[in-house]
This record gives C-alpha cells, sequence and structure tokens, in this order.
C-alpha cells in the first residue's frame, strides 16, 4: 500500500518538476519577434500603447539574465498588449464614428 | 413623321444639356469633384459640435469657452482670475516680444514672413495650405520662416518657439477664429482630424471627445476636464504643472500619455489635422493666448 501512496505522490509531483524544464525549452524570440512586429503595426496606426516597448525591454533583459520564465512572461505580455493595440487600431478605423456623443 | 422624331431629338437634346449644365453648376457650388457638399457637412458638424455644450452647459455663455475648464468650474475660474491678477505668461510675452523683433542673419524678421507684419494674426491659424496640400499652424509657419531665412527650426513644444507664438497671440486677442474647410483637400485633412478626436486610444481606451464632451466638467482623479469647444483658443499656454510655457501640441502629447497612448510627433500631420479639427469646432471664439492653466 504504502508503495501505491509513494507511487502516486511520485506521479503527481512530475509536473511541478517538469515546469521549469518546460520553460526552459520555449523558445522566446520568435514571440517577442512577433511583439516588435506587432507593436510596429500599431505604431504605424498611430495606436502603440506607451508600455508595450517598455515589456519587449524588459523580456530581452530577463532573457538576457538568463531568467527564462520571467522573460516569457514578459514576452507573452507585450504580445498581448501589442495585438489589443493594433486591435484598437483597426476598430477605431472602422467604427470610429461610433464614438460621437451627438 | 420624319420632322417629329427631328424635334424630339432636338428637345431631349436640350434637356440633357440642360441636366448637363445643373449638375456641373452643383459641382462648381460645392467646389468638389466627389459631388459631396463638404462645406455644409462642416457646417453641420460645427452646430451639433457648439449645441452639444450648449446643452451641457447652458447656463455657459458661448464666448465663455474661449476660457477653457474655467467657463464652467466657478471654483477653479475663481483661482485663475486670482492668478490672472500677475499672470504667469508675461514674461514669456516680453521674451517673444525681444524675439519676433531681433533679425536673423540676412537682417530679415518674422514680421518679412507674416501678413500684417506677424501683428493680430493668430486666428488665422491654423489654415488649410491648398499648394502646399497640407495643414499649417501657427508654430509650423514659425518655423517656416526661420528656414526660409537660413535659421535653424525650434523645438516644436516649448522654449523659444512657444514664447514667439505667445508674443503673436497676445497681438490678436478679441480677434474671432473663423477657420475655414476651403475645398476638398481641407475637408480630408478635417475628416482625419475629426477621426482621431473621436477615436479611442492608448491601454485606457480613451478618445478626446471620452474626457472633454463627455466627462467634460467632472473629475478625473483631481482635476476636472475641460470642454473641447474653445480648446485652441488660450494656447500656448502657461501650465502650473510645466511652470512653464508650452504649445498646443505638447498638451496634445501631454494627454496621450495620460490614456498610455504614445504621442505622435509635434506638428506632425495628425496633430496639426487634430488642431484644424478643433479650431473648425471653435469657429465664433475669440482668440485669447497666451493664457494659463492648471
Amino acid at each position: 500500500m504504502n508503495k501505491f501512496r509513494l507511487l502516486f505522490f511520485i506521479v503527481l509531483s512530475i509536473p511541478f518538476f517538469l515546469s521549469t524544464s518546460l520553460y526552459a525549452g520555449v523558445d522566446i524570440n520568435p514571440i517577442l519577434d512577433d511583439a516588435r512586429m506587432t507593436v510596429d503595426k500599431a505604431a504605424a496606426k498611430g495606436f502603440e500603447w506607451t508600455t508595450t516597448r517598455k515589456l519587449i525591454e524588459d523580456a530581452e533583459a530577463a532573457l538576457a539574465g538568463g531568467d527564462k520564465d520571467k522573460s516569457l512572461k514578459l514576452a507573452k505580455a507585450a504580445l498581448n498588449e501589442a495585438e489589443k493595440s493594433l486591435i484598437q487600431a483597426n476598430y477605431a478605423e472602422a467604427h470610429w464614428q461610433d464614438g460621437i456623443p451627438l | 413623321m420624319g420632322l417629329v422624331k427631328l424635334t424630339l431629338k432636338i428637345k431631349s437634346g436640350v434637356i440633357l444639356a440642360g441636366l448637363l449644365t445643373l449638375s456641373c453648376m452643383a459641382i462648381a457650388d460645392t467646389g468638389n469633384k466627389s459631388g459631396l457638399d463638404f462645406k455644409a457637412m462642416v457646417q453641420q458638424d460645427i452646430n451639433d459640435f457648439q449645441s452639444y455644450f450648449k446643452k451641457r452647459f447652458s447656463q455657459v455663455d458661448f464666448s465663455e469657452y474661449k476660457n477653457g475648464v474655467y467657463a464652467i468650474d466657478a471654483a477653479s475660474r475663481e483661482q485663475w482670475l486670482e492668478m490672472e491678477d500677475f499672470p504667469p505668461y508675461e514674461f514669456a510675452v516680453d521674451e517673444g516680444e525681444a524675439l519676433f523683433a531681433a533679425p536673423f542673419a540676412n537682417g530679415k524678421t518674422y514680421a518679412d514672413c507674416f501678413a500684417n507684419g506677424g501683428e493680430g494674426i493668430r486666428q488665422n491659424y491654423p489654415y488649410f495650405d491648398s499648394k502646399k496640400g497640407e495643414v499649417i499652424t501657427l508654430e509650423l509657419a514659425i518655423n517656416n520662416c526661420r528656414q526660409a531665412n537660413g535659421e535653424k527650426p525650434l523645438a516644436y513644444k516649448k522654449g523659444p518657439l512657444a514664447v514667439l507664438s505667445a508674443y503673436m497671440a497676445s497681438t490678436s486677442i478679441g480677434n474671432t477664429f473663423a477657420t475655414a474647410v476651403p475645398d476638398e483637400a481641407a475637408f480630408q485633412a478635417y475628416s482625419e482630424g475629426k477621426e482621431f478626436f473621436y477615436s479611442k486610444r492608448g491601454q485606457l481606451n480613451f478618445s478626446c471627445a471620452d474626457c472633454h464632451m463627455r466627462v467634460a466638467g467632472q473629475k478625473l482623479r483631481a482635476d476636472i476636464t475641460s470642454p473641447a469647444l474653445g480648446h485652441p483658443t488660450g494656447f500656448p499656454v502657461y501650465r502650473a504643472k510645466w511652470e512653464e510655457m508650452g504649445t498646443l501640441h505638447r498638451r496634445y502629447a501631454g494627454c496621450n500619455k495620460n490614456i498610455r497612448a504614445k504621442p505622435l510627433p509635434a506638428q506632425g500631420r495628425a496633430y496639426r489635422n487634430l488642431e484644424y479639427f478643433q479650431s473648425v469646432m471653435s469657429q465664433g471664439l475669440e482668440v485669447n493666448g497666451p493664457s494659463s492653466r492648471k
């Protein structure tokens, strides 16, 4: 019975040990490239947010410092912001008249 | 029978020619190729825009909107009037006057670049230059003057350009804005400015209209938002926050930063078109710059 319990806890703990190595396997550079490209598109339309490039810079710094976990989180956040700003730009182009309070 | 056919042909020819003439006249009257009566559209925009504020702040006289937030908030107005006893922009006007009179290296001065020697002309800016196909603001015209006389352009947000603009505005106090949209290209610039004004941007997803129409007169944190009507009339301004003079485009950049939108270049196409739209909306108000703001 104890063997089964031990096996159960070992199996249960595998994801925790794996989590860091999973992040270690992710290539963050394509996410950063995507974030840079998307924020450039939003900027070209005049809709860049003030916070996005800072997130990219912080992600790059974390990556250079070897903190992949932090870098991945920041890169994802940057991409998320960049995508939202581009959606905002495209929405404004099509629906800006909806903002007229008259 | 042949005569009847000939008569019919002549009649239909005359009718067709008449219709063609009428449509040509209609196009000439509206002054555009697309057939849009943009002058009527702009006038409708002005009427709607000004009516919005008249309904929203029915106690406020139209002429008061040149005073920004001080037109609609009694407490702020009281403080502002006290400040106006010793206007903080007075030194800037003096400094601007000296700069305005100082000759360039070629011996010419700013007065040589402007109509009426640059006196009393603030209300004529911005205007749409149909030859260049772009909006010309006063600050851009000042730098164009410098460059035409072999001088380097000045920075657009503050410093010497702001004080020069302050001096020129001070000679125009009481003159009325009547910014026109003369042709289709001007209407395009006006429309771009209008689109900017009503587009939500930045991480906070706010438009100019959100703060300065919908919630004008209400508090955003500690500040009461000013009505958009009359925004350009008091610039350049001395802002307590800046502790110096600043141009309208400096304020635009500050507004954009507040909503976490990356500011666009001062005197770039977008901000100039925005100023153009705002000036058209403020038609009928007097020049009241330079002035002071919180």
